[in-house]
């Protein structure tokens, strides 16, 4: 056993195991006989021991609570500390000279990045290193911007597959959700500003054009496809939830605003393909994500092809309905759509346990 | 990655550096001036001044420096055939739903901007304001009753002091894609600068016709003031001083010199 993930896993099942045995025995089912119970519990207590003292995993539902409080904290902690070294910079970097604000910023980012190793070598609990990798991301994007500013160089979106190639570097090294999330946002920006610039569009204006993130979407839900992720846990399924994101997202703007289209078409059909492409790519996302079991994938789904729904109602109803009556409309449908999943769902399970059984 | 990432943006700045500038201009506070730092500015020790610049025969009151052409006719060098050799596919007049929804979808692409200091442009503009102050001052002797005609003058009395003393003679007077191109028309390395400039047309009507104008952002308009320079800089603030910026062979600009201003030194650029 190599990864935190995998001894919390472990953990959990021990956990899991003990209820139900304990369960057992109070409704009177004859379980285990006393001395291989006792055998099972002292190899338990020795592994939960070794796994608690090598990957600081939580051994109850108390620490994990508590670890929940922590992953906050070490988020917001994150942030914070990039922040202020941000502005610490800038409160300071002005009394320098070129040369000294250059090796500053050169020295600061090599040595947050060894600080992370470090950090990771040491850490069994993963959120200093966490802390650390964060700021260690901060301080390399600060010192190409920076760079950028001292020499009035002229910005262009390589910036962002650098940074991007840094926070996957820091991500997967250092198994860091954070970061991933840091680096795709960073991967999302330079592939979509390359998709604005090979029509000739400007850089820095790729928002404009929704349709611009359509290339970074595909791309980010092939790299689960590409990329094996079996050692790092949760990290397909952050693909897969940004790659939704980045394709709904423009959709949505684009199903609602066609002007922004790069489509030279009459926007009122623009916006109506987009509708059309809302509904069927969410409900398709719903249909995969169930079939793959990948709840996030069904989740996202789910909220998008919701939102796409409510902006129709709001766009058929709000002026000619009676307010009640449009809530009304909105709350029914939503109870159907819970009766829907739920069919849905009862199905998945009888197909899995059918598959199981044969 | 880091040691990479470095290497490569500082051998730019260097390449950027290296040689005889592009060209440099020698610049007064009226053309280069401290820019904000979005309300942060006791929270950063450093100083950084931004390029300002106009279009010729900008709005005589009301136009805005850093992205604005909006004078009557458009500035002189925007025309189809010049937005055209940018990338630019601009509709034929006819159809005017069809053009104004052609332009809205035009996009900033990338240029370069000629700019030009204390020249033709420049005297042209005072030239107009005076002749505008001039006509308004005997309008409103003619009729002295009339209070609009009075403010009238005041305010083009006003405006003409202001370009002469005040206002910037930096003016961008023309658009290409091509440096050599634009260089071969504008030799005077010390009085035209060529810079990267972002340029997106601009559509609209104004007293019942269709005009065409252009928005732009010079690409890299700030510059960091080093520490060497930032005493002279602070010191000279009543008259300003005078900043030789100096543009590489990327185009992009840095600080090479800066000499303070004594108070009898003229730059109204009356002539």
């Amino acid at each position: 056993m190599t990864f935190r993930d995998e001894a919390q896993q472990r953990a959990d099942d021990i956990l899991v195991f003990r209820r139900e045995l304990e369960r057992l025995e109070r409704e009177g089912v004859p379980a285990l006989p006393v001395e291989r119970r006792e055998a099972i519990a002292r190899h338990h207590e020795g592994l939960l021991a070794a796994l608690s003292r090598d990957f600081n995993i939580d051994r109850d539902v108390m620490e994990k609570k508590l670890s929940l409080g922590m992953k906050v904290a070490s988020f917001l902690g994150a942030l914070a500390l990039a922040a202020s070294v941000f502005f610490l910079f800038r409160q300071f970097w002005g009394l320098f000279g070129t040369l000294l604000q250059v090796s500053i910023l050169v020295g600061i980012a090599f040595l947050t990045f060894a600080g992370t190793l470090l950090f990771r070598e040491r850490d069994a609990s993963g959120y200093f290193t966490k802390l650390a990798a964060m700021v260690a991301f901060t301080c390399f994007v600060l010192n190409v911007f920076m760079l950028g500013q001292i020499f009035s160089i002229t910005p262009s979106d390589k910036a962002f597959i650098v940074w991007a190639a840094y926070a996957l570097l820091l991500a997967y090294a250092c198994d860091l959700r954070l970061l991933l999330a840091a680096g795709i946002l960073c991967l999302v920006a330079f592939v979509s500003a390359r998709t604005g610039t090979y029509s000739g569009l400007y850089w820095l204006h790729f928002g404009e054009y929704p349709e611009n993130f359509f290339p970074a979407a595909i791309l980010l839900l092939l790299a689960p496809l590409w990329v094996r992720h079996e050692r790092y846990a949760g990290f397909s399924a952050i693909y897969r939830v940004f790659g939704l994101l980045t394709l709904f997202l423009p959709m949505l703007v684009l199903a609602n605003w066609g002007r922004a289209s790069r489509l030279d078409i009459d926007p009122k059909m623009i916006e109506g393909i987009y509708q059309l492409f809302g509904f069927a790519g969410s409900a398709a996302a719903i249909w995969f994500g169930m079939r793959r079991t990948w709840p996030e994938v069904v989740n996202t789904g789910m909220v998008f092809f919701v939102i796409f729904l409510y902006t129709k109602f709001f766009d058929w109803w709000w002026d000619v309905m009676p307010k009640y009556l449009f809530f009304l409309v909105v709350g029914l449908t939503a109870i159907l759509f819970l009766v829907v999943m739920r069919r849905l769902r009862r199905a998945a399970a009888h197909a899995e346990s059918e598959g199981a059984a044969s | 990655m880091i040691a990479a990432t470095n290497a490569v943006a500082l051998i730019g700045v260097a390449y950027n550096r290296s040689g005889e500038p592009e060209s440099a201009l020698v610049l007064s506070k009226r053309e280069i001036a401290r820019v904000g730092n979005w309300g942060f500015r006791r929270e950063d020790s450093g100083l950084e001044l931004g390029l300002r610049w106009r279009v010729p025969g900008g709005d005589a009151l009301g136009y805005v420096y850093g992205s604005d052409a909006s004078e009557e006719d458009g500035p002189s060098w925007i025309d189809r055939d010049r937005l055209a050799s940018l990338g630019f596919a601009i509709p034929e007049s006819g159809d005017g739903g069809k053009q104004r929804r052609s332009m809205e979808r035009q996009q900033s692409r990338d240029a370069l901007v000629v700019l030009e200091l204390d020249g033709p442009a420049y005297r042209n503009d005072v030239a107009r304001a005076r002749r505008r102050a001039e006509e308004a001052r005997e309008r409103a002797a003619a009729m002295p009753d009339d209070r609009a005609l009075t403010q009238r003058a005041e305010a083009t009395k006003k405006h003409l002091v202001r370009m002469e003393s005040e206002e910037t003679r930096l003016y961008i007077i023309d658009a290409g894609p091509d440096l050599a191109t634009l260089r071969a028309k504008y030799p005077d390395r010390m009085r035209h600068a060529i810079v990267h400039a972002e340029i997106r047309p601009l559509f609209y009507e104004r007293k019942g016709k269709q005009r065409l104008s252009v928005s732009v952002r010079l690409t890299t308009a700030n510059i960091i003031v080093p520490l060497e320079y930032r005493d002279t800089l602070e010191r000279s603030r009543g008259p300003g001083a005078d900043v030789k910026i100096a543009f590489g062979k990327r185009l992009e600009p840095w600080i090479v010199a800066v000499q303070p201003r004594s108070d009898s030194t003229s730059d109204t650029g009356k002539d």
